[in-house]
């Protein structure tokens, strides 16, 4: 059997797994990382989205071994120290969440978002997570959640610029 | 009132956002050994000859179990749903299937892929019988039949497995009177709740202890229970039942589920934790839809608009098992023809079973099925009678200053804020300025609703829910519930309640749902946990006070009367002094047990209260009010028809909701945008297809489309016009399945509105639209859309 190597949030995981494993269960299974779910398993719902190298992808459509020597990102690899990042914050503030079966592939998408769009409008938002189903909130907590951290993220980056204007 | 009515963020969102939250398929146990269901692949057949020899022999397989097995060892259910003496569900069906999907052989192994390849190895034969997936053909007399044990039996006598009955008034002189009647064959499609976890179950029996724990995705932890105690025949306080994190549910796992019985089943013959997960297919096939129905429906009217008599002949298309469709009917057509007053109704309906998935509850029951058509011919009478569908819906609603109002049929609605949400909406709509500005195939579409806040189900005559709250030595208070939320935020809302009735901070109370250990109850659906857990809730409240003001009163040496309690401390009113927190007494009580006032037990300040609708029962001829207090909705939405494509697309949407005394806005405002789109998704293509032979053609998430964040419209234009309900202690009212009950009839009075094309088939496909519009222009050469 071959054998896979992923570095998952920054830990890395080896292991002998059948070549049809995907990266969904290597991530559930041999990580132990339950938090990306299982909607579908056929790339449709996005609830297993995490982000590998940099790119969102949905863990149910890519076999594990196309992960090897990739850095994998999950919703474990979130916050730090325990601490909500401003995305998760604000997710909580907007009340972006119901079931929470989808909230770690929104994270994903929204996360992704925002690392290549500071400033997205609604309608920007709202193309970036139609890879998702949510059932529960008909999406605009979601998009208010994320629009919330679009301003928050640019609130921070922006604060030493405005210390140095200052002084 | 320090917490209800708050904007408090949820005390659920922490260890989602984390990635620690723990579904049933996240579990794991020692041992654990993976079920998968052998279904049937044809709709309606007789099972001539089955072999599993091969499958057994297989490497990992533990065990392989078909319904000849099982079958004097699990015993029929589904009585809770029909009132009949049995049941017309099997763990795993015996001689004949019934659907694709119906439950033949269940193999547990010691890895999923043994049990998906041993599936494989069972050779069943199967000899086909003529297919039924429409109900007007079932119900003939000739028609095969889908059930013939429960005819053997005498229950049935055909494949109608029920009839409703609603009369009020005198319908004959109604029509006779009437100025207008319209009328039309309306038929509502069966979407699936598609609940983004799907279903799934772990059962773990531990022979030594003689107990079985299940761990279940299910709305309905206590029925969950008992309904496993009975039909595998093993006590009930052996039996522990608890839901771990659920996502989301929407009333389709609002039953006992033949997966949950295999499971448990397959854990007491192997004595080992057995794990079931469904996949999404499976969900489609065999977990429940909406009950798609056909009305024959005529509302009559005098000229002036007034509605005087509403007739409608009802065929359900029940699918395969009874599931709760007897109810649907029966409670949707009620309070689905809400909130207009006709004195006059007559109303026959038949459930038909067919060779399809079963139809069971779904949000809103059977309510959106009735408004649908109910708001669909006020639309058409506006069109004859050349007045605004708003006004025709604003004019015959209850208003709030007839409360208490009570209806022809029976249903008394003790407050009400719909109209003001008519009138809202239609304020709205001049402001937004949506018919000045509208351009070509552009049109508005209304609808209303009032909806029920949990039910008396007829069949099984209760409405209950019950707490049990406790101080615990450190003055936090434990709240126990028979409620099993699954994303509504009751841990919240249940909390804020909680808090302010004791008079204790949102910080000391957790609330404990989900598990069978608790107090018994009827589950969370129907949008019934704010309005009956919730008054439950309120008395116990009420209760603990009075515990705590007898302890205090008695070591402060001042009157019960004389004290007051805030924020964890109870003190005497004017001197604010002289105090003692609830932690003190809580540890007098566990503790200094000398100190308590004669009379009072040691222990802890506790108690379990339940609290019951003060509802009726229907009469025979249909009447009664089944409902404590009615929800309020009244939606507008503006579309676009694309003429060369038939796409429908909602440019903006009002909302003005009557939730009663809002607990968490927060909530109560997500709760209405969640369910919005659920209504869209039905209006505009959600819908299972069934080939003729009953083979499902859209049974995963590429060929059913569920709406995105791309089709969802903006739906921040929400309006409070809350009114408290007379009845419930609190005034409160559900919330969470007014919002699907209007976009059906909204989207297809639109599209007439935008088009001059009645749709009186739902979903509205472009197909429909674009055939509706080429008809309307040969027949009316020069129509190019808009009529108003």
């Amino acid at each position: 059997m071959p054998r896979v190597s992923s570095r998952i949030n920054g830990k890395l995981y080896t292991a002998e797994i059948d070549p049809r494993t995907l990266l969904l269960d290597f991530i559930r299974d041999y990580a132990g990382l339950t938090g990306s779910k299982r909607g579908c398993n056929e790339g449709k719902c996005g609830a297993c989205t995490v982000m590998v190298d940099g790119l969102t992808v949905k863990s149910c459509n890519l076999l594990a071994m196309r992960a090897h020597n990739k850095e994998v990102l999950t919703i474990e690899g979130l916050a730090t120290d325990g601490h909500l990042s401003p995305l998760q914050q604000c997710f909580h503030e907007n009340h972006s969440l119901q079931c929470g079966f989808c909230t770690a592939g929104f994270l994903m998408s929204a996360k992704y978002l925002l690392e290549h769009n500071a400033k997205p409008s609604d309608g920007e938002i709202r193309e970036s997570i139609h890879g998702n189903v949510c059932r529960c909130t008909g999406y605009q907590k979601i998009v208010e959640g994320i629009q919330a951290a679009a301003q928050r993220l640019r609130a921070g980056r922006e604060e030493p610029v405005v210390a140095k204007v200052g002084t | 009132m320090a917490y209800i009515g708050q904007r408090v963020l949820r005390k659920e969102d922490y260890h989602i956002l984390m990635g620690r939250s723990r579904f049933v398929a996240d579990m794991k146990l020692p041992g654990m050994l993976y079920a998968k269901v052998l279904r049937s692949p044809f709709a309606h057949a007789r099972i001539k000859s089955m072999d599993k020899s091969a499958a057994e022999r297989l490497n990992g397989v533990v065990a392989v179990v078909t319904g000849e097995d099982i079958k004097d060892k699990v015993a029929y259910w589904g009585q809770i749903g029909t009132g009949w003496p049995v049941g017309d569900r099997r763990a795993l069906t015996i001689d004949k299937v019934h659907f694709v999907g119906d439950e033949v052989a269940v193999v547990a192994a010691e890895n999923p892929y043994a049990a998906m390849d041993a599936l494989e190895l069972i050779e069943v034969d199967y000899e086909e019988l003529p297919v039924y997936t429409d109900p007007e053909k079932a119900m003939q007399a000739e028609a095969e039949l889908i059930h013939p044990e429960l005819v053997e039996q005498r229950i049935i006598e055909s494949n109608i497995l029920s009839r409703y009955k609603l009369r009020a008034g005198d319908i004959t002189k109604a029509e006779k009177e009437a100025d207008l009647i319209v009328s039309g064959r309306f038929y509502s499609n069966r979407p699936v709740c598609n609940a983004l976890e799907p279903h799934g179950v772990l059962a773990s029996y531990d022979q030594y202890l003689d107990k079985l724990t299940v761990w279940s995705s299910t709305q309905v932890a206590h029925l969950v229970r008992d309904g496993l105690s009975e039909v595998l025949r093993y006590p009930a306080n052996n039996i522990h039942v608890m839901v771990p994190d659920m996502g989301g549910g929407f009333g389709s796992k609002a039953e006992l589920f033949a997966h949950e019985v295999l499971a448990a089943y397959l854990s007491l013959v192997t004595k080992r934790p057995v794990s079931l997960i469904l996949d999404r297919t499976e969900v489609f096939q065999a977990c429940t839809s909406r009950c798609s129905q056909i009305h024959y429906a005529e509302l009559m009217l005098k000229k002036d608009g007034t509605f005087i008599g509403y007739r409608s002949k009802i065929v359900q298309d029940q699918g395969g098992y009874a599931s709760w469709g007897t109810q649907v009917i029966q409670i949707g057509t009620h309070v689905g023809m809400l909130p207009y007053k006709y004195p006059n109704v007559w109303v026959d309906g038949v459930d038909v079973y067919t060779n399809k998935n079963p139809g069971g509850a779904y949000r809103a029951f059977g309510v959106p099925q009735t408004s649908y058509v109910r708001d669909s011919l006020v639309h058409m009478a506006a069109v004859k009678l050349g007045v605004t569908p708003e006004n025709l819906m604003l004019k015959n609603t209850v208003k709030g200053d007839e409360c208490p109002y009570t209806m022809a049929s029976g249903q008394v609605i003790d407050s009400t804020g719909i109209d003001a949400a008519i009138e809202k909406v239609m304020e709205e709509v001049k402001r937004l300025g949506w018919q000045t500005n509208r351009k070509p195939y552009q049109g508005i579409g209304w609808g209303c609703t009032l909806k029920h806040s949990s039910c008396r189900h007829p069949q099984i005559d209760t409405d209950y829910d019950s707490v049990r709250v406790r101080i615990e030595p450190d003055g936090t208070v434990t709240v126990f519930t028979s409620a099993c939320p699954h994303g509504q935020g009751i841990e919240t809302t249940l909390g804020q309640i909680c808090a302010d009735q004791v008079g204790v901070s949102l910080d000391k109370v957790r609330v404990i749902g989900n598990d069978s250990q608790g107090p018994h109850g009827l589950g969370t659906w129907g949008s019934r946990t704010i309005t009956i857990t919730g008054s439950a809730l309120k008395r116990a409240g009420d209760v603990i006070k009075e515990k705590l003001f007898k302890v205090a009163a008695f070591k402060l040496e001042v009157g019960e009367g004389d004290l007051q309690i805030a924020e964890n401390w109870i003190s005497v009113k004017g001197v604010p002094s002289k105090k003692i927190s609830v932690q003190d007494v809580a540890i007098l009580c566990h503790f200094h047990t000398h100190d308590l006032p004669p009379g009072m037990e040691a222990g802890p300040i506790e108690t379990t209260q339940s609290y019951d609708s003060p509802t009726t029962r229907l009469d025979e001829n249909g009447r009664g009010n089944m409902v404590v207090s009615y929800n309020g909705a009244a939606h507008a939405a503006l579309v676009q028809v694309d003429p060369g494509t038939g796409k429908v697309d909602i440019l903006d949407y009002l909302m003005a909701d009557d939730s009663g005394v809002v607990i968490n806005p927060m909530i109560v405002e997500g709760q209405h945008q969640g369910s919005v789109p659920f209504g869209l998704g039905q209006a505009l293509g959600e819908d299972l297809i069934y080939d003729e032979n009953g083979q499902l053609l859209n049974g995963n998430y590429r060929d059913y489309y569920i709406p995105l964040a791309t089709d969802v419209p903006d739906l921040r234009k929400f309006y409070d016009c809350g009114v408290p309900s007379r009845v419930t202690p609190l005034g409160q009212k559900g919330a969470g399945e007014s919002g699907n009950v209007p976009p059906l009839a909204v989207v297809a009075n639109a599209v007439e509105d935008a088009t001059g094309v009645r749709i009186t088939e739902l979903p509205v496909t472009p197909d429909k639209v674009l055939l509706g519009i080429k008809k309307a222009k040969t027949t009316r050469p020069g129509s190019n859309g808009g009529r108003r």
